[in-house]
């Protein structure tokens, strides 16, 4: 224990004992449950489970891979579904959030959150049945009301044009109530001695949003938009519930196509480069958000 | 001065008003489009098989009837719901004995190589291996065919650890070195301070640690093998799906018992939910302190 | 703190559970094996208790300890993929569409040679020797079907067909079924529902002589079916059904269940299904409230007279595993699953008396709690399997029923005469082929689709699909397997 104390950072790490201790669990579990499987990501050099005898093929798989259009495709779209989903659904539970906030009774308050919180209990199964039904041409609800209004009915799940659409509504309405609620509890931090101070100063409601609920909660923001892209380009379960043969072109991604070539045929040194890709794209995307937060807002978030 | 301020008030006031009007409806409105298909699962589910042949969307009930829900209560549905309580139950607490010290730790500037720890953790955000990997590790494990391959492999998420971490992070290091001078050590700090006053961020990490365990479904499939040991996932959506086989086995299951199935498998989290929620909204105001 | 004493609620009961969950472990010297199979199978319930009792019925006809994989038939593929991978292969499997898979499989020698086994069986060897020569590949046996092959073809209601004069044969002709079903126009009735597997377009490619994928034509050269001049008439006809209204303008979105369940209803006029189902039709439409007989449509005639049902060969078969330690052992499973009437019949459809269904006077009733996990009786066993008789059963089929089977039979003699052709490549044979097989598929199943509910005219989708099939090497796919 003496030994522990002499050096300055046996003598630091003595004092964080506690602080480590704490860390530790958690560290554990990242080593064996995430890192050792990483091991498993050098299965994308192999023709692991495409024959019985698995062998070293280098970047062959890579070059399959760069060589194939349907590659490119499912790149493009899970980009295109990715940037759509910031653009989208991003901003959308934080708006509901400030709007929840402004509501001035605690019980109309929790009835809409917990209204809208509703759909993040269902499984993708379940949504994607929901708006195969809500959208249907000849009984859905949103075809009879186009009718009704003298508009020709839309088959929603099998247009190209649509189907994207279909997926970021879809994945709004799902997801909504469960971003609304991280920043509902983050914007119960906001000192209510603020505002008064504001009230006083007469700052109108809108500025008091503006200069005090935003700035408190941007940190909370960043995080989500962090955490929410690395997120959406691993989406896989939504597309795989929803999405048709006619539709393919603008909703595989990269993931369902990993899944069709690599687990369903076996092949899982293709569907490990794949997802190695993923990976790498992931990286790029999230570092550089990290970044640019980094050095326009002061926050890193990683 | 004091009659421009007035007018100013007054101005304002009526701006107020106007938004709390658009608010109200807007949020209402917001509502309407989120409870519309709830509604329609809810009146499927209620009503009787002739009114769901062929597949009609229902928004006003044509019969009332909880026969599909006795359907499904008694296809040995019970079996899966324990299951599925036992995973959601003891891998939520798992999950947040981990989640809350470790996101403790990280969120102190102090804390010797956080940077490296920090990217570490990141980087586990963007990389998956996959499927194929976890089951070699839950083999190895010697997990296969146990419950606690649906609670281990996902007692942590990257996710929930960043958002409990970023929370902790906004509250002052003040607090932290307070409860030092009452004696306190981190831990003591961590559960005397820190907790009471991350209430709505963990009631609302518990819920959503809750949710993964109840929906999990594509590894409970692939990690356990013993029918009896499914969780209500699997049950539920196996009972939709069988119907489907390629050589039209077993009975047509129609929209209503589908719906019904959708109902209950998400019951137990909407029981639940009404209780975490109180915690979102009246955590302790961080304001009564100051800095 | 209220959330606290939940939590600690949720907890204590967990524990509670925990100890109930722990299952007593058997300890005693038979074989044991490992069998898998969807949950379509061992009596077909949803139920844990109810699959232990079929399990337990296996395990006692054939002397061993066998421990049941269940998986629900829509993840058995995915499971049973993990599973091979994972090094967890079962001793006993089953596989579906096997034509398609059983080539990959034997490619990474999963399956076992079952040659000399089936030869030392005398159940098994006294069977027709076809069934299991079909699948072989390179004269080796790997897989034990346990019913004929599939043949799809077009069921039409009755009531439907007469109410609106609407005439066609078994074998009517392409433009016949188009305008005949035509008449159904605006009643509000689905004229032909169908459902979204975009392979079952086969039935329609049939009558023009297309084929959807890589085959080997006629004068034994593998060709790519999608650009060969055949399959722009088969397109345009299509694509005429779709757009004529006669078929179900939303089949891309529609279950095969869903389909079934509008012509169990009459919601839709027809739809297409396995000769096979015939009886259910019967029995399905008589639950609904809305009971009709059906009428099969076996091929629709081409103009250049070509036309055949959809083939979709053996579906399922069962395989052992090329690392199974007692394959004997694991073969006389397979012996009685498909070769003794009543584990056959149990196993398949019925279950176990007492726990799946009771005899009243010679006939089988459900039992509430089967009924109420997805468990229904049906008799199809009876016409599927290569048992020809069941009358050792202590229940048989009603006299409806028995009249409904006796019909199914013909029908399925007569499915099987006019079905079309099926294709197999052998895995193995070129590596890039086995490599983009999935990817193809997918192509053909995108361009198809897209062109029949026409988001792309028939001419851009070819392009399409030539810019596809040129970024996976195509023309050197048909070079390899042509070498």
């Amino acid at each position: 224990m003496t030994s522990l104390r002499k050096g300055t950072l046996g003598k630091r790490i003595w004092k964080q004992r506690w602080l480590l201790l704490m860390l530790l669990p958690g560290l554990i579990w990242f080593i064996v449950f995430k890192y050792a499987t990483y091991a498993g990501l050098t299965l994308s050099f192999t023709n692991y489970g495409f024959r019985k005898t698995v062998s070293f093929v280098g970047l062959r798989n890579f070059e399959r891979l760069f060589r194939s259009a349907s590659f490119f495709n499912a790149l493009r779209n899970t980009l295109l579904i990715s940037l759509y989903n910031i653009v989208f659904y991003f901003p959308f539970p934080i708006l509901i959030a400030l709007l929840i906030n402004e509501l001035g009774s605690v019980h109309s308050k929790r009835m809409v959150q917990f209204l809208i919180y509703i759909p993040y209990f269902f499984s993708w199964v379940v949504v994607g049945t929901i708006f195969v039904n809500l959208l249907s041409p000849s009984s859905g609800i949103v075809n009879q009301i186009l009718k009704n209004l003298g508009m020709e009915s839309i088959y929603f799940m099998s247009d190209v044009k649509w189907f994207r659409k279909v997926l970021i509504v879809s994945y709004i309405w799902k997801q909504m109530g469960y971003g609304a609620v991280i920043y509902v509890a983050t914007l119960s931090t906001v000192d209510p001695q603020l505002y008064e101070a504001a009230e006083i100063d007469g700052c109108g409601r809108f500025r008091q949003v503006l200069y005090i609920t935003l700035p408190t909660i941007r940190p909370t923001i960043v995080t989500m938009l962090l955490l929410n892209l690395s997120h959406v380009l691993m989406i896989f379960d939504q597309v795989m519930v929803m999405y048709n043969a006619s539709v393919y072109s603008v909703s595989d991604v990269l993931q369902t196509y990993s899944y069709r070539e690599g687990i369903l045929t076996g092949n899982l040194g293709f569907g490990t480069a794949v997802s190695l890709f993923v990976g790498v794209v992931s990286l790029c995307l999230v570092m550089g958000t990290n970044w640019i937060s980094k050095h326009f807002l002061e926050d890193s978030i990683l | 001065m004091m009659a421009v301020n007035h007018k100013n008030a007054i101005r304002q006031s009526g701006a107020r008003i106007a938004f709390r009007i658009f608010n109200v409806i807007f949020l209402t409105l917001v509502c309407v489009l989120v409870v519309i298909p709830i509604w329609n699962v809810l009146v499927t589910s209620l009503a009787e098989d002739k009114d769901v042949m062929g597949g009609v969307y229902l928004l006003i009930p044509r019969s009332f009837t909880f026969k599909s829900y006795m359907r499904v209560f008694n296809s040995g549905y019970m079996r899966g719901f324990w299951n599925s309580l036992y995973v959601a139950g003891i891998g939520t607490l798992v999950a947040m004995l981990i989640t809350v010290p470790c996101g403790f730790a990280l969120a102190q500037r102090r804390l010797i190589g956080r940077g490296v720890f920090m990217k570490l953790i990141s980087l586990t955000l963007v990389f998956d291996a996959g499927i194929m990997p976890l089951y070699v590790l839950i083999r190895t494990l010697g997990l296969i065919d146990n419950l606690w391959s649906l609670i281990l492999p996902f007692a942590l998420s990257t996710f929930n650890l960043i958002i409990v971490k970023n929370f902790m992070m906004s509250i002052p290091e003040s607090f932290v070195e307070s409860a030092w001078l009452d004696g306190c050590n981190d831990l003591l700090a961590l559960v005397r301070i820190v907790i009471p006053m991350s209430v709505p961020i963990l009631a609302a990490v518990t819920l959503f640690y809750f949710v993964s365990f109840w929906n999990r479904y594509t590894e409970a499939v692939m990690f356990i093998n013993n029918s009896s040991r499914y969780t209500l996932q699997v049950m539920l959506r196996a009972l939709i799906y069988q119907s489907d086989g390629s050589l039209g086995e077993g009975n047509i299951v129609y929209d209503n018992t589908k719906m019904a199935v959708m109902v209950l498998g998400m019951l137990p989290v909407m029981i639940i939910y009404p209780f975490v929620q109180r915690h979102f909204v009246s955590g302790l105001m961080l304001g009564g302190v100051k800095e | 703190m209220k959330l606290m004493r939940l939590v600690s609620l949720v907890l204590a009961l967990s524990l509670v559970l925990s100890c109930l969950s722990i299952v007593p472990a058997m300890a005693d010297d038979a074989v044991k094996l490992t069998i898998c199979s969807p949950d379509n199978t061992f009596g077909i319930s949803t139920d844990p208790e109810l699959q232990e009792a079929v399990t337990k019925m296996l395990e006692e006809a054939c002397g061993v300890d066998l421990e049941a994989i269940i998986p629900p038939i829509g993840s058995y593929n995915d499971k049973l993929e993990t599973m091979m991978a994972g090094g967890d292969i079962p001793d006993i499997f089953a596989i579906s569409q096997a034509m398609t898979r059983l080539p990959n499989y034997v490619a990474r020698e999963q399956p076992m040679v079952l040659n000399d086994l089936i030869a030392s069986s005398e159940a098994l060897s006294a069977l027709d020797q076809s069934y299991f020569t079909a699948l072989a590949i390179d004269g080796n046996i790997y897989c034990i079907p346990y019913y004929y092959p599939r043949v799809k073809c077009i069921f039409l209601r009755k009531d439907i067909k007469e109410q609106y004069g609407i005439q066609l044969s078994e074998t009517p002709t392409t433009a016949e079924f188009l305008t005949e079903m035509g008449k159904l126009k605006d009643t509000g009735i689905i004229p032909f529902s169908f459902p979204k597997w975009i392979d079952n377009f086969q039935y329609f490619l049939n009558s023009f002589g297309a084929y959807a994928g890589i085959y080997l034509n006629s004068e034994g050269k593998y060709v790519d079916g999608m650009q060969e001049p055949a399959m722009l008439d088969g397109l345009a006809y299509l694509r005429e059904l779709y757009t004529s209204g006669v078929m179900d303008q939303e089949f891309i979105t529609t279950e095969n269940n869903t389909m079934r369940e509008y012509v169990y209803t009459g919601k839709a006029a027809a739809d297409i299904d396995y000769v096979a189902n015939y009886s259910n039709y019967i029995s399905q439409s008589q639950a609904a409230g809305a009971y009709s007989d059906v009428q099969p449509i076996y091929l629709l005639t081409g103009p250049d007279g070509q036309g055949g049902g959809l083939n979709e060969s053996i579906q399922t078969a069962w395989c052992i595993s090329s690392e199974c330690k007692n394959p004997e052992a694991a073969l006389k499973v397979i012996e009685k699953l498909v070769t003794d009437p009543a584990i056959h019949a149990g196993f398949y459809n019925t279950g176990v008396e007492g726990v799946h269904y009771t005899i009243q006077d010679g006939i089988a009733v459900a039992t509430e709690k089967a009924t109420n996990s997805g468990y229904a009786i049906k008799y199809n066993y009876i016409t599927d399997s290569f048992i020809p008789d069941f009358s050792s059963l202590p229940y048989q089929p009603g006299e409806e029923m028995k009249k409904a089977l006796e019909l199914q039979r013909q029908i399925i003699d007569k499915g099987m005469e006019l079905r079309g052709p099926k294709q197999m490549i052998p895995a193995g044979k070129s590596e890039l082929y086995d490599e983009n097989a999935a990817s193809i598929t997918s192509a053909w199943k995108e361009v198809i689709s897209q062109i029949v509910l026409g988001s792309v005219t028939i001419e851009e989708g070819m392009n399409n699909y030539m810019n596809f099939w040129n970024s996976v090497d195509g023309d050197e796919i048909l070079k390899e397997l042509n070498q």
